[in-house]
């Protein structure tokens, strides 16, 4: 049990180690999600703007 | 540990320098109206910009400044202890994949902003995966 806290402590270093990985981390899901849904957003606008009348294909 | 956050170490600025020049990049591409005209200017920045890789890559050896000298990316053993050392190059590796994968989704809607006139792409948008 001390064993893991002290691993979770990293030597008083604690607040910059972890707050590191969460950066990371919601940096890595967001450059992997934003494409995605834009790519969506796009695809719909398509979509949505061959609809209208006047325009075909 | 280096017993410092920032100094004017040589490679500490030549990166600082680096994030300038991506600053100026992200500006330059969203000052300017014309999706084409951004994106040339901006290869013209990122062309210009590459200059600065080999002096980051240099700076340890021109300027001994706090930065120690070259430890990985040399000819001779890496100085670096394997136990850091292979999981830094999986880590390398695993970024690298990351990045292709994200560069193709992102070339992707690049793509399809470009071509949205296209038969292709409003074929695309009509089917199912756009619906």
């Amino acid at each position: 049990m001390e064993a893991l806290q002290n691993f979770f402590a990293m030597g008083g270093y604690a607040a910059f180690v972890w707050s590191s990985y969460g950066l990371a981390c919601v940096v890595l899901v967001l450059n992997a999600v934003l494409p995605r849904s834009q790519e969506k957003t796009l695809l719909k606008q398509i979509a949505a703007r061959r609809a209208l009348p006047g325009e075909d294909a | 540990m280096w017993g410092t956050w920032w100094v004017w170490d040589a490679r500490l600025t030549s990166e600082l320098i680096l994030l300038f020049l991506y600053l100026g990049y992200i500006a330059l591409q969203n000052a300017i109206e014309d999706r084409r005209v951004a994106a040339r200017a901006g290869a013209v920045l990122a062309v210009i910009g590459t200059v600065n890789i080999p002096i980051i890559h240099y700076s340890v050896l021109w300027w001994s400044t706090l930065h120690q000298a070259a430890s990985v990316s040399k000819m001779a053993k890496p100085s670096i202890h394997p136990t850091m050392l292979i999981p830094l190059l999986i880590m390398i590796a695993a970024f690298m994949c990351y990045f292709a994968a994200v560069l193709l989704m992102r070339v992707r809607c690049e793509i399809l902003q470009f071509d949205r006139n296209a038969s292709w792409v409003r074929e695309l948008a009509r089917g199912p995966s756009g619906a």
